[in-house]
């Protein structure tokens, strides 16, 4: 991590149940960032793009996005991120629960960085948070173009 | 329909009508024919017996002018003439009487004029034999009042009344074969007035006929395509409420595996946090011996693994079945490509690729000669898998596996058939086996009671259908038939 640069973690989960254990392996596996926790996409579009505060006028960030929220389909918000020219280097990481192909690849198509399911078996999740932290330490997460 | 009942007998009757007219109309038309030639023959007669009394009237004149030569000057030319003419006029007037034989009035004026013929032969035979006292005595008497002059002007007399009425009769006749004529045009006019009546009747009924014909026919056509497009709308229909199934088993399934990811998730937090209370009773268990077996050590120790055991295997459980769910409404949503398939040789790979399984089971699998269909590779693929993965889950141990793929052309079907020797169905679970999450017999096996229900529904959707034969340790023979093309009806998504 760069110390002069703390990446905030922006999460936008609807389920608090999930993003509460997210958080927990995310610190289990020793990462202290900033976690911002949006439980809709209007909320988090507004602070992705319009905050003082938020990634688009200060700082970088990476995101993580579940697809089945309850105002916007998760995938509007990943086109939002990548085309925009300030945001669209910010590493966005698909976190949920549909495993279906034509979604993935639509993802990847949009320019997702990483697409991870989230399984029912607790053991594999807490795993695949773990090594999402340790690809959050050691990724350089580029600066937002002021 | 009654009105073109209706119509038809018309139509029949017209007909009827106008045959029995033309049979009435030639029968008249020959009668008047035969009157018409009748009365011709009569006229010709009348003419020819005109002629005769004519010649007759000219012989006697040529008689009387020969005798009157012979009287001035007897000379035996005039006699030979006399002779000749006479004998002429015999034969003329036998001719007369054969001719007018049927007339009495005639035949009687005839016997007339016999009777002045012999008189006149008697006069000239006695003229011949002595010439000059017949001269002497007419010229005595007044020329005017000699017999044979009287003879030959009561001859004529008599032959002009002959005559006389032979004009009659011919006008009569005339007028009677102008009367048939006239018989002859009005009977054919009427006949041909009627036909022609008759005929525009059956025309216009015809015409109508037909009218009424299109006209239900056009009716007809409304009405298939009305049925077309309502079986057109229902089949859409259906499709859409089969297609709206399926999402919603897709949409359900999905939002279903966020809150067990939550209850998985919390329960293992709730393990991690027992573990680290059960550190630390067990640690102050070694202190405190007495403690073992108390309540709270046994909250620790047995009570709570055991609930967070059944919660974890019921929420795994519940997760495979979603699962499934999921699995049956993906494939349910996946476009189906029918494609030429070489059956014999699709079960052979099948098979092939269940080697391993059969092998383990102690089981053969043998494929017999299939007929060849047009559907979705997939699919078929999927059912006969299943099937025979199904006789090599359920085999009795009683025996040694034999399962058999056989195929049956039934014309515009297929039959395939998977029998097996296995331990069987109950015939009370036929139809339960096809339900999803429903599984019958012995509960030995590993499963989710999904794999049938998937090859029902495989079935359905490539129009074909899939049935059981089987008693319980006696077998089972699953019958799968599916069309030998499919043809997609649902909408494309």
């Amino acid at each position: 991590m760069n110390a002069h640069q703390t990446v905030s973690i922006i999460m936008i989960e609807d389920d608090e149940g999930h993003a509460r254990l997210i958080e927990k392996n995310i610190r289990r596996a020793g990462i202290s960032n900033d976690i911002r926790h949006f439980t809709d996409g209007t909320s988090a579009l507004a602070h992705l793009f319009d905050d003082p505060n938020g990634p688009r006028h200060n700082g970088p960030a990476m995101v993580l996005l579940d697809l089945n929220l309850p105002d916007m389909s998760g995938t509007s918000i990943l086109e939002k991120i990548k085309t925009d020219e300030h945001l669209h280097r910010t590493p966005v990481v698909v976190l949920t629960t549909t495993d279906d192909k034509v979604e993935i690849d639509r993802c990847y198509d949009l320019g997702c960085n990483v697409y991870i399911t989230k399984p029912v078996n607790y053991e594999s999740f807490s795993e695949a948070i773990r090594q999402l932290g340790l690809f959050l330490a050691v990724i350089q997460v580029p600066e937002v173009d002021a | 329909m009654a009105a073109q009942d209706h119509t038809r007998r018309g139509v029949i009757v017209l007909l009827a009508v106008g045959a029995i007219m033309l049979v009435i109309a030639v029968a008249t038309a020959t009668s008047t024919m035969f009157s018409i030639s009748r009365d011709t023959e009569l006229v010709e007669h009348t003419q020819e017996v005109q002629a005769t009394i004519n010649r007759l009237s000219a012989q006697a004149e040529r008689i009387e002018t020969a005798r009157r030569g012979y009287l001035i000057h007897p000379d035996r030319s005039f006699a030979d003439i006399v002779r000749r003419a006479n004998a002429n006029f015999t034969r003329t007037k036998n001719e007369l009487a054969r001719l007018t034989s049927d007339n009495p009035v005639q035949v009687q004026r005839l016997d007339k004029l016999d009777r002045l013929d012999r008189e006149r032969d008697v006069l000239i035979e006695a003229l011949f034999a002595s010439p000059a006292r017949t001269r002497a005595a007419i010229s005595v008497s007044d020329f005017d009042n000699e017999r044979g002059v009287m003879i030959t002007r009561e001859i004529r007399t008599g032959l002009d009344q002959m005559a006389q009425t032979e004009v009659t009769l011919l006008g009569q006749r005339n007028r009677n074969q102008l009367a048939s004529l006239v018989q002859f045009y009005v009977v054919g006019g009427l006949a041909f007035a009627l036909l022609v009546f008759v005929m525009i009747g059956a025309i216009v009924l015809v015409m109508r006929y037909n009218r009424d014909l299109d006209a239900a026919q056009g009716r007809l056509r409304l009405v298939n395509e009305g049925l077309e497009d309502a079986v057109k709308a229902r089949t859409t229909e259906l499709s859409r409420a089969n297609e709206e199934i399926q999402r919603f088993a897709y949409i359900v399934s999905h939002d279903l595996r966020s809150p067990l990811v939550n209850v998985l998730g919390f329960t293992s937090e709730l393990d991690a946090a027992r573990k680290t209370l059960q550190t630390y009773v067990r640690r102050f268990a070694e202190d405190h011996p007495e403690v073992v077996g108390t309540p709270p050590w046994l909250a620790v120790e047995e009570d709570i693994p055991e609930a967070l055991g059944f919660i974890r295997a019921s929420t795994e459980k519940m997760d495979r079945l979603i699962n499934s769910i999921l699995e049956l409404s993906r494939q349910g949503r996946r476009q189906l490509r029918p494609e030429s398939l070489d059956m014999t040789e699709l079960a052979e790979s099948v098979v092939a690729t269940l080697k391993q399984r059969a092998d383990a089971a102690g089981a053969t699998v043998e494929v017999g000669e299939l007929p060849p269909i047009e559907s979705d590779r997939m699919a078929v693929e999927q059912i006969i898998a299943n099937l025979t993965e199904n006789s090599l889950k359920y085999l009795s141990p009683k025996r040694a596996g034999e399962i058999r793929i056989t195929g049956r052309d039934l014309g515009r079907l297929i039959e395939i058939e998977v029998a097996d020797n296995g331990r069987g169905i109950a015939p009370a679970d036929h139809e339960r086996i096809f339900d999803l999450f429903r599984r019958a017999g012995t509960q030995d096996q590993s499963g989710e009671g999904i794999g049938l229900a998937n090859v029902r529904a495989l079935a359905y959707r490539l129009g074909g259908r899939v049935g059981v034969k089987s008693q319980l340790d006696e077998g089972a023979r699953f019958t799968l038939t599916l069309p030998k093309r499919f043809t997609a009806t649902e909408p494309s998504a």
